[in-house]
């Protein structure tokens, strides 16, 4: 019974690789280039960008002033 | 088996409907354009591998993204249409669609700018700078898309022109391939009727599977896949005559014989196989647990027979082990059922085989009836007494003959 | 009670969810200050280098932080019909609109706020300094002032108070509302109109003809004191037929008084394959302006006689210059002290 136990678990973890390989195969063409976009900015923006010390200041003044 | 049969085609039916209106090829926008880039040529259907329409008058028509879908810009992938005569040079060339930045590739896409491709042949560089001209503030972009063309159109001259190219465009498709892959199916067929008379040549599919491991594995790297049945319901046929073969012989293969080629010729199969012959304890799997998760291929055939056939993307339903490690190309995750379904082989015979294969599934369903395998203690499929067709792979060592 | 906390484990998940990827992945913002009108996803930054997204807001990442602060004579600008022999207080921060390959800042146009050391200068700050230096007039110039609108917009406001001129150094390549709004406190632009054809600005600096041409005609109808740079570079955009053209363009909408410099160019940056511009090129380049009917055509970045001015009605000499000094002035509250003919421009401090 210690078999079928070991086997069951091998097969639903290789259930499992099937299925994230095929939503990988679907999403990366969409989620994973955006998210991975995100993430590459968002890293950049907090380890470099922010370091510097520059403030962040309005940029849409004067779209403001135009309404 | 028959409820199986039955919703399989179901699903291949509906899925293909589905399909056919929810994601249409684009087939429309691109033929509006084709009088664009090579007027005065009437082109028929999109058709081949790699899918190109023509070569009509000496002119054939292909759409980049059907050529090199993985090349992208800034924001992605630039689809263009370009026109390519037999002489490899490039007579029309025109932007479909992209995701640029509008006001940075503006220049990039007039008629200006692009015109500078047409007439140039496949094998000059397409070297930004050198012969393409940069544009300020669009690099990245002005690179992708001189990309695009340069590997598309060579990869088109050398598979529908059969040119000489630069670079890795062709693949494996050199003339012999076929006739190797032809020549190991027929001695297959050929040791396969053998062993039904005779159990004296039983090893003859040792000696099989073995240059099935060396040729299609490791040279042709083409191991039949489900993907090209898929290719086929979608009409998207290759040139190669390598690639007729392989789906031509699954087929009668299926016809003659249900999983003749999983025991026969299949590199992976032989592969887990020959693991699986370590001596070593295998683990004993009460039976109806064996027999429910056999179940459990025909269920991933169905779902990614809906997936690629609703989308129309066969890269979607690409989990194959054997495209994996024969194409040396994939990700962490497919390298890593690899590996799993290659280790698994020593507990349990065939694992991939048995409960997660497509092709196996697909063969197994197209499987007729035979009585005569009955299965013994040493079947490599570790089957039960008279097991479902469906999961028999023809070794031949329980054929009782009449 | 079951189905409810169903409910509201669907509405964590799924409704939150995707709220919350709404709100990281699609806030994109569009920003439309200049004609490049990048669409910038969460935390992107525009093709200037200088303003990002952050969570569907935009934001400006060199107000009060410029890069190069420098007295300048308003000379050099250039400008030859404002205020002659003043200073200008002259500040730029990093970041450019266009990416020409000739730029001759491009160690700072092109360059990033974050690599680039800046100095802590606020609005109030610079014009304080200006008035401290004896400055007549604050000049956004070096790199292009749209990048830092709004840190060009507030300094103007607060100059414009106290008496102090606004001028800037642009190529012109900014939208037309944020361009009006700002010419409320702009007394005198100096464009850069690099070339006559579209072709030029595509394929050498990035950008489009058209909207440097309407923003010409944008300061003019607001009432800004306009000067011309054309930078003359051989072999892309010497041709005197373009030129002739240019100027025809110039005259009949913007009027035959806007000063006009042909500079001589150098090789800088990508474009150093060249020779530096013949001064034969520019005089032929002057003269086919002075016939097209401007009336003040002048040669930069080479001395020469054609760096000074003369008055279009009696030829006398009005202004002499040696570089960017001034060396004689017959201008007299904006007329010619020898025929009394109006010469254009902004004369008096």
């Amino acid at each position: 019974m210690q078999d079928n136990k070991k086997f069951r678990i091998v097969a639903i973890l290789s259930t499992l690789l099937v299925i994230f390989i095929l939503s990988y195969n679907i999403l990366q063409e969409y989620f994973m280039t955006e998210i991975g976009g995100y993430l590459k900015r968002r890293i950049y923006y907090e380890t470099v960008i922010s370091k510097k010390g520059l403030k962040l200041h309005d940029a849409r003044h004067w779209k403001k002033i135009e309404e | 088996m028959k409820r199986l049969r039955i919703a399989a085609l179901i699903i291949t039916i509906a899925s293909l409907t589905a399909g056919f209106f929810f994601s249409p090829e684009k087939r429309i926008d691109e033929s509006a354009y084709l009088n664009e880039v090579a007027p005065e040529v009437n082109f028929g259907e999109k058709k081949g591998m790699p899918p190109h329409y023509g070569p009509e008058s000496g002119i054939t028509a292909f759409n980049t993204y059907d050529i090199v879908p993985s090349i992208r810009g800034y924001a992605g992938p630039i689809r263009l249409l370009i026109a390519l005569n037999s002489r490899g040079d490039i007579t029309g060339i025109r932007i479909l669609e992209h995701r640029e930045t509008k006001n940075y590739v503006q220049y990039m896409l007039s008629h200006e700018y692009l015109k500078q491709f047409t007439g140039k042949n496949v094998n000059d560089p397409f070297e930004i700078d050198k012969d393409i001209d940069a544009i300020s503030r669009a690099t990245e972009s002005v690179q992708a898309l001189t990309k695009t063309v340069r590997e598309s159109s060579r990869k088109v001259a050398s598979q529908v022109y059969g040119l000489e190219v630069k670079g890795p465009a062709g693949g494996k498709q050199s003339g012999i391939g076929w006739i190797l892959y032809l020549l190991l199916f027929l001695a297959a067929v050929i040791f396969y009727f053998v062993t039904r008379k005779t159990k004296v040549l039983l090893r003859s599919r040792d000696i099989c599977l073995v240059p099935g491991i060396a040729v299609i594995g490791v040279y042709l790297a083409t191991p039949f896949s489900i993907l090209h049945i898929f290719n086929l319901v979608l009409l998207r046929m290759s040139s190669s005559a390598l690639w007729y073969v392989i789906v031509i012989s699954a087929l009668i293969s299926i016809a003659i014989a249900g999983r003749f080629y999983c025991g026969w010729l299949c590199p992976f199969g032989a592969l887990a196989e020959f693991i699986g012959r370590i001596p070593s304890r295998k683990w004993e799997i009460a039976p109806e647990t064996d027999e429910r998760w056999r179940r459990l291929k025909y269920f991933l055939l169905c779902l990614i027979t809906a997936v690629v056939f609703t989308t129309r993307h066969t890269e979607y339903g690409n989990y194959e082990t054997y495209i994996t490690l024969f194409s040396f190309h994939g990700n962490a995750l497919t390298w890593s059922l690899v590996a799993l379904m290659l280790i698994i082989n020593v507990r349990v015979e065939r694992f991939w085989c048995r409960y997660l294969c497509p092709v196996a599934a697909f063969t197994g369903l197209l499987s007729r009836k035979d009585r005569r395998y009955i299965s013994r203690k040493d079947c490599p499929m570790a089957n039960k007494h008279n097991p479902l067709i469906s999961e028999c792979i023809r070794c031949n060592k329980c054929y009782i003959g009449k | 009670m079951e189905h409810l906390e169903r409910l509201k484990l669907f509405k964590l998940f799924v409704l939150h969810g995707a709220g919350l990827y709404n709100g990281v992945m699609n806030s994109r913002v569009k920003c439309e200050l200049c004609p490049t009108e990048c669409e910038l996803g969460n935390y992107e930054i525009g093709g200037c280098r200088v303003r990002i997204n952050r969570d569907g807001e935009l934001f400006s990442l060199v107000y009060g932080k410029p890069c190069s602060v420098a007295i300048d004579p308003i000379e050099k600008k250039p400008f030859f019909h404002v205020m002659p022999a003043t200073k200008s207080f002259s500040v730029a921060t990093v970041g450019c609109v266009l990416g020409c390959k000739f730029c001759q800042n491009w160690q700072i146009s092109q360059g990033r706020p974050e690599d680039t050391d800046s100095h802590d200068l606020p609005p109030d700050d610079l014009v304080r300094q200006a008035l401290f230096y004896g400055c007549k007039s604050i000049a956004y110039t070096y790199t292009e002032p749209t990048v830092f609108y709004e840190y060009m917009y507030d300094t103007s406001v607060i100059a414009k108070k106290y008496g102090v001129r606004n001028t800037v150094h642009t190529c012109g390549y900014i939208n037309e509302k944020p361009l009006r709004e700002l010419s409320k406190y702009l007394d005198a632009a100096c464009v850069d109109l690099k070339a006559f054809t579209e072709d030029f600005y595509a394929k050498l600096c990035g950008g489009r003809l058209r909207p440097v041409l309407d923003s010409l005609i944008v300061l003019r109808e607001e009432g800004v004191w306009v000067e011309i740079t054309n930078l003359v570079i051989p072999t892309h955009n010497d041709d005197m037929k373009k030129i002739s053209e240019m100027c025809k363009w110039i005259i009949q909408n913007l009027g035959p008084d806007v000063p006009i410099h042909f500079s001589r160019f150098l090789p800088h940056y990508k474009l150093n394959n060249l020779p530096p511009t013949p001064f034969e090129t520019l005089n032929n380049a002057r003269q086919t302006a002075l016939d097209a009917g401007l009336k003040y055509v002048y040669i930069g970045n080479i001395r020469s006689n054609a760096e000074n001015t003369f008055c279009p009605n009696c030829k006398k000499l009005l202004i002499e210059r040696a570089g960017y000094q001034v060396t004689q002035n017959n201008i007299s509250g904006g007329k010619c002290i020898f025929c009394n003919a109006t010469i254009a421009g902004l004369w008096e401090a």
